[in-house]
């Protein structure tokens, strides 16, 4: 990545030595080693970190959030053409001769003092409803998993940009030096184990620095690989080995200024201190017995979802920039009256405890947290009409997220759309405008996040994004 | 280098391949001189295919002397540390020397300028 400063780099080659040592400090101090000035930031933030809770597959909106009394109607009455309008479908249920309605086989309630209609399947978010945002309006441009997955992260459907937490990372800095800046947490959910996967590179830092890239929390074994000492190796000694490799990468680096040597040289040391800070994340034998029980039953289980809401909580508390949790199997093309049951089972009471958990202990006011899919599900039947063996396919046109805490109005519901779920008809947020109002929260301005790049400034938001105003605090 | 996590560079330092790639390394630096500068440059010209500035050498240098000390007050941690890999471990040389020159064969091989192509 060394196109990522060649300006500096070659600047620095050309100088006369003696320059040295003022242009390592600069170059150290904003690689955000030293003393490194707090950004500046265009306006005030409203929150100091994300939580991301990414529902993995696309979770069905006509189940959830967007309840459509029509469908009772309707129900097995063919889709409408100028509902469609000759949009794309994907394979798995392009070919199919009908393509009939079908109503949500779950009950909806009016819940909360802010009236939001919800699936019987989210009991615990009753609770929590008051404190949401609930964004029915949501639309996206991909049709297949991994480029929706891969535009929600990284602002474009093609791999190889920064994602959401690299971004922030990179803008912000970490304010726990014994801990990345940016974490992630995988989950396999109950209805669909056998789920898509997930690359590695949906939390990659692209062309930015590679220390702004996610590190991962493995769900078994060592939760990083490779932290621990080695056999015969104790921790004092490991710690004055790495403190004599970086002295030696030092070196190096006074003589070439590439950055990514200061970025090795930067996770060497944090390796260190992630040694402690790693083991006492994970060591939740303090947590009072009625805050592990309101996670529910999953939470003493290391690797589930309730366990991972419960880490992200520790991490927020922690300061770590940007939290990234995927719960896999939200794909419910077939069988969606068993696993999308079960998907909420996996999610509902735990994404409910982490929101109250955050406002009980006042870390909600400055914490954003996002829940949400890569796109949504057609309301027509993917398989036979009334089949238990049935589902619903791929649907970028609309579905629902919810975002709370950090800046965000709660107790409202956003956008809408038609009575059949299929287009957005008021207040269309894109998946760049939802990158934009995020962003806006922690008090950056999309248009000025930028990083050059062979030749060009990138953005999250490529040259796209609209602020949602009418959802901010 | 950009897709490197943080993980991967503490794996170099942990991997049983690498620390039995270190042992190996250690014995022929060993073997290829008689003083402590000796065995340094070997190494060093070995995985570097250089030299080590007067500042490198300075570094490694005091090196071997911590670790050695260390080891040699611990010879069951030495035990230990020459005991990560399947092949064996040779006996031509002392087990707290190879412990601590396995140490300063590690460092090399987990240098930027090592793992790096520039």
């Amino acid at each position: 990545m060394m196109q990522t400063a060649p300006n500096r780099r070659h600047f620095f080659s050309k100088s006369a030595t003696g320059i040295g040592s003022a242009a390592l400090a600069a170059l150290l101090a904003r690689d955000g080693f030293g003393q490194a000035e707090k950004p500046k930031l265009p306006h005030t933030a409203t929150a100091k970190r994300v939580i991301y809770l990414f529902q993995s597959g696309a979770p069905s909106q006509v189940d959830l959030f967007d309840y459509k009394p029509e469908l009772e109607k309707r129900h097995g009455q063919e889709l409408p053409d100028d509902v469609r309008r000759g949009q794309r479908l994907t394979t798995m249920t392009s070919g199919q001769a009908r393509f009939p309605l079908n109503k949500s086989p779950f009950a909806f309630e009016r819940v909360g003092r802010s009236g939001a209609t919800i699936s019987e399947l989210l009991p615990h978010h009753k609770r929590i409803v008051d404190d949401l945002c609930i964004v029915r309006s949501m639309h996206t441009e991909a049709i297949n998993h991994d480029p929706a997955i891969t535009f929600f992260q990284t602002g474009s459907q093609i791999a190889g940009r920064p994602s959401m937490g690299a971004w922030l990372s990179y803008a912000l800095g970490s304010e726990n030096e014994n801990l990345p800046g940016f974490v992630v947490m995988l989950s396999r959910g109950s209805g669909r184990p056998n789920a898509q996967p997930l690359y590695d590179r949906l939390w990659s830092a692209g062309f930015l620095p590679s220390r702004h890239q996610g590190v991962k929390l493995r769900s078994h074994g060592d939760p990083i690989l490779f932290l621990n000492n080695p056999r015969g190796v104790s921790h004092k000694q490991r710690r004055r080995f790495l403190t004599d490799l970086n002295r030696l990468n030092r070196l190096k680096l006074e003589t070439t200024f590439d950055p990514e040597i200061a970025t090795r040289i930067a996770q060497y040391e944090l390796t260190g201190r992630m040694q402690t800070a790693v083991p006492e994340i994970l060591d939740i034998s303090n947590e009072p017995r009625h805050v592990l029980e309101r996670y529910g039953p999953d939470v003493e289980r290391r690797g589930s979802y309730a366990w991972n809401c419960l880490l992200a909580r520790r991490l927020a508390e922690r300061n770590v920039r940007f939290i990234q949790l995927y719960h896999i199997g939200w794909d419910q093309h077939d069988k969606l009256r068993d696993h999308h049951p079960k998907q909420c089972r996996d999610t509902d009471q735990p994404s409910a405890a982490l929101i109250s958990d955050l406002k009980q202990r006042g870390l909600l006011d400055d914490t954003l947290v996002i829940w949400g899919g890569e796109f949504g599900r057609t309301v027509y039947t993917q398989g036979k009409l009334d089949d238990p063996n049935s589902g619903r396919d791929h649907h970028p046109r609309c579905f629902s997220v919810w975002l709370a805490g950090g800046g965000i109005k709660p107790g409202m519901t956003y956008g809408s759309t038609d009575e059949f779920s299929y287009n957005v008809v008021e207040n269309p947020v894109h998946v760049h405008d939802l990158q934009a109002t995020a962003l806006h929260c922690l008090g950056l301005d999309h248009q000025q996040l930028t990083f050059r790049y062979q030749g060009r400034d990138f953005r999250l938001t490529d040259v796209h994004g609209q602020l949602v105003r009418d959802i901010l605090t | 280098m950009s897709t490197a996590a943080a993980r991967a560079y503490a794996a170099a330092q942990r991997n049983t391949t690498y620390l039995e790639a270190a042992r190996h390394l250690a014995r022929h630096m060993w073997n290829a001189g008689q003083t402590v500068d000796q065995r340094i440059i070997a190494g060093v010209r070995r995985v570097l295919i250089r030299k080590p500035s007067p500042a490198e050498l300075a570094v490694l240098r005091t090196a071997v002397t911590y670790h050695k000390n260390l080891y040699a007050a611990r010879p069951q941690s030495a035990a230990e540390f020459l005991s990560h890999g399947d092949s064996p471990r040779a006996s031509d040389v002392d087990a707290v020397e190879h412990a601590a020159w396995t140490q300063i064969a590690l460092m090399l091989l987990n240098l930027d300028e090592t793992i790096t192509r520039q």
